[in-house]
């Protein structure tokens, strides 16, 4: 099967292993990946700011780039929905793009939905034991996973891996504070939250995060370090390919 | 009590009713360095957002989703045929003796409320739970016009005896604890200190109950107001409501004209969610269901019935079919509880009677975008308020609809520049190359050679104040998989 790798412009920076992660899990369950260059963001930043004209602009370009039939598979949550759900509220229904736009939103995938609800694959045919990765780790399911109705089923997916001993968080539900210009403008109050989640790590008492984006993982990481702490966060995917003993490309800084 | 008696919060500006342009961060960022008060309201919020989740799962199972999404579609209805409802609700009601009055302001429905109480010589008030009345302040109108008023719910009497003000739509004394409710009991009351629940409600009680037998007109709001039927149900826990409405010879009710529902069986459907989403209670202790005053055949209940409704802003928000759907909220408070923003801000910082992502969507709705315009964008759009909503607000939608209207009309300079240069760098790849590098070259910098940005300038210091800001990796995704030598498309 023939996949179009999406690849947002905070993971391609801050968090290319995820991608690359993400590039080695499809190829491993036999999918072909293919990456168009001329891609960049999917509008969310100026949508989610109010700057709907540009992110409708830049939903058309995604469109554009992403045309044809093949699913589109990203490592993240957030720009999952974005294409999945908000692109449509924002593409008028008379527009020209509007057919292109609605069949990009029917062909993304955020990329443990695309195992589980489209290879369907159980999680225990993906991954039968933990490898060489950590048996222990701490779920924290990024808001957006509940747009693209995710929120609780990528955890139990996870759950499902045979030898994998997955922490819920106390107060799972509860945003890390990131919400990105959200995280700047509002700081304090995104900084409380993003020591809410610290706090609950430490009592979930592992020592890696699982967190599927990049968004949500540099907001905790970042707090982290500001407290001195040592957990690390990591992208489901990278976890998923340390299982299986994937080659993952180097590593992230 | 004159405006110098409003309960102030800690910018010195009245709680509810702040100076504008209001700014949510002048108080929250106090607020957040408040232990107690963080702890109040961290703990209270959880309880009731599990309290909900395990209410409607253990009835409803699975079909949550599409019963709230159910539910959201029979306010909706209402909604859309507002119109045909009332007017229907209005002969029902009519018809049976209650008397409707329409304000299409604040100042007008409080006006009606304190004739009604001139007209009948009134000295003592006694008053239930209702937003819809704090919205129109109508507690110091009262007062000002010489009729004694005394909150009856448990929590708003004690805001009242405190003179404080309500933070929460269900919990009004979120921010409070025991130990400021003995002080201003035996400040205010001269009882002896005391912080134990019990005896703290049992002085209430008494007092209350004198006041209740004394009462010559009694204030409620409503939560809904059925059209077949042109009954009035007001729904509470306290038994408060039941004194007011039924003991003094006067009954007055304010009720938003956004209550309507269609008949008993849209009820049924809203009842069950309401309580469940506001307490995680089956239904609340008591339901009552009021269609016009004492009739020939009764020996109790009012012999006056009033109805006050109030558009106060809800026709123009009626106006617009996008922002429509915010009328929908039945004030059940689960979207605050599980609001992460409300958590850590607290009610207060919103500067006005409705809190939390309603609020933040309904107040600038009803007083002005310009007026608050830090509430839409405080939110980092999570989704818990939507996922929380019984009539599936989109709550999220139209936090981030009212961020595009304030955009339309005035952008902040430097954010709208910032947002230009990125949106020209995501038009072409390259540029987008040339800008991931640039600001790499910044943050490393900023690193001054070390892994992670622990100071930024400008508004990026809103980031590093908290915490640190990791590096971009040296060689993006992009550049990996060119180097791999992997063929354009």
């Amino acid at each position: 099967m023939r996949v179009l790798l999406f690849v947002p412009c905070l993971t391609d920076q801050f968090s290319p292993r995820a991608a690359e992660a993400t590039v080695a899990l499809l190829e491993h369950l036999g999918c072909q990946v293919d990456y168009p260059e001329q891609q960049t963001c999917c509008g969310q930043a100026h949508r989610n700011s109010g700057y709907e004209k540009t992110a409708a602009e830049l939903v058309r370009r995604m469109a554009t780039i992403f045309s044809g039939e093949d699913p589109v598979v990203t490592p993240s949550g957030s720009c999952a929905a974005m294409l999945r759900r908000h692109a449509l509220e924002i593409i008028p229904d008379d527009d020209p793009a509007r057919e292109e736009v609605t069949s990009l939103a029917s062909r993304t995938r955020e990329i443990i939905e695309f195992i589980d609800e489209d290879l369907k694959i159980a999680p225990d045919q993906l991954v039968p034991d933990t490898g060489n990765a950590p048996c222990d780790v701490a779920w924290h399911p990024s808001c957006h996973l509940r747009e693209i109705d995710r929120f609780d089923a990528s955890g139990r997916y996870l759950e499902g891996i045979p030898g994998l001993t997955l922490r819920r968080l106390d107060r799972e539900e509860q945003c890390c504070g990131f919400g990105g210009t959200f995280a700047i403008k509002f700081g304090k109050i995104s900084g409380a939250l993003a020591e809410d989640r610290c706090q609950a790590l430490e009592r979930a008492g592992t020592s890696t995060l699982l967190c599927n984006d990049t968004g949500c993982a540099i907001n905790i990481a970042g707090r982290l370090s500001r407290r001195g702490d040592e957990q690390r966060v990591i992208h489901s995917v990278e976890w998923l390919c340390e299982a299986l003993g994937l080659e993952v490309g180097e590593a992230s800084s | 009590m004159t405006s110098a008696d409003l309960p102030r919060s800690v910018d010195g500006e009245p709680t509810l009713f702040p100076r504008t342009p209001f700014d949510l961060r002048t108080r929250a960022d106090v607020f957040l360095d408040d232990e107690n008060l963080q702890g109040f309201v961290g703990e209270a919020t959880t309880a009731r957002d599990v309290a909900r989740r395990d209410a409607l799962a253990e009835m409803f199972g699975a079909d949550v989703k599409a019963l709230r999404h159910h539910a959201g579609l029979l306010k909706q209805h209402a909604l859309d045929n507002l119109d045909h409802y009332l007017e229907r609700w209005i002969e029902r009601a009519e018809e049976v003796g209650t008397r409707v009055h329409y304000a299409s302001d604040a100042r007008e429905a409080n006006q009606i409320v304190v004739d009604i109480a001139l007209r009948n010589r009134a000295k003592l008030c006694v008053k239930s739970k209702s937003m819809v009345t704090e919205e129109t302040h109508l507690v110091p109108d009262l007062e000002n016009a010489g009729v004694e008023t005394v909150e009856t719910d448990l929590g708003e009497f004690i805001i009242q005896v405190d003179g404080d003000a309500p933070s929460h739509i269900v919990m009004p004394m979120i921010h409070k604890d025991r130990r400021s409710v003995g002080r201003a009991f035996a400040r205010e009351l001269g009882v002896e200190y005391t912080e134990d629940p019990e005896t703290l409600t049992r002085i209430a009680r008494e007092h209350l109950r004198k006041k209740y037998r004394q009462a010559d007109l009694g204030i409620s709001g409503g939560n809904f107001l059925v059209a077949e039927s042109g009954s009035l149900v007001i729904c509470t826990n306290e038994g408060n409501g039941r004194f007011c409405t039924s003991e003094p010879k006067v009954h007055v009710a304010m009720v938003g004209i956004e209550k309507i529902v269609p008949g008993f069986d849209e009820l049924s459907l809203l009842l069950h969610l309401l309580a469940r989403s506001a307490t995680g209670q089956p239904l609340t202790c008591y339901t009552q269901i009021l269609t016009g005053p004492r009739r020939a055949s009764e020996v109790d209940g009012p012999l006056e019935m009033h109805v006050v409704l109030l558009d106060g802003g809800r026709t123009r928000i009626l106006a617009d079919p996008h922002y429509r759907q915010a009328l929908r909220c039945i004030r059940c408070g689960a979207c605050l509880n599980a609001c992460p923003v409300y958590r850590k801000a607290t009610g207060h910082a919103y500067g006005s009677v409705y809190s939390g992502p309603i609020g933040a969507v309904i107040t600038p709705l009803l007083k002005g975008l310009d007026a608050y315009p830090s509430l839409p964008e405080a939110s980092s759009l999570c989704g818990a308020c939507n996922e929380a909503c019984p009539v599936d607000i989109d709550l999220p939608g139209l936090l981030v609809r009212l961020r595009r209207d304030q955009r339309r009309r005035r952008a902040p300079l430097g954010e709208k520049l910032v947002m230009g240069l990125l949106a020209t760098a995501f038009r072409s790849p390259f540029l987008y190359r040339l800008c991931a590098r640039l600001q790499r070259v910044m943050l490393a910098v900023c690193a001054g050679g070390g892994k992670r940005v622990r100071k930024a300038p400008g508004p990026f210091a809103g980031w590093t104040r908290e915490r640190d800001l990791p590096l971009p990796a040296k060689r993006t995704f992009r550049d990996r998989w060119r180097s791999r030598g992997r063929g354009k498309r």
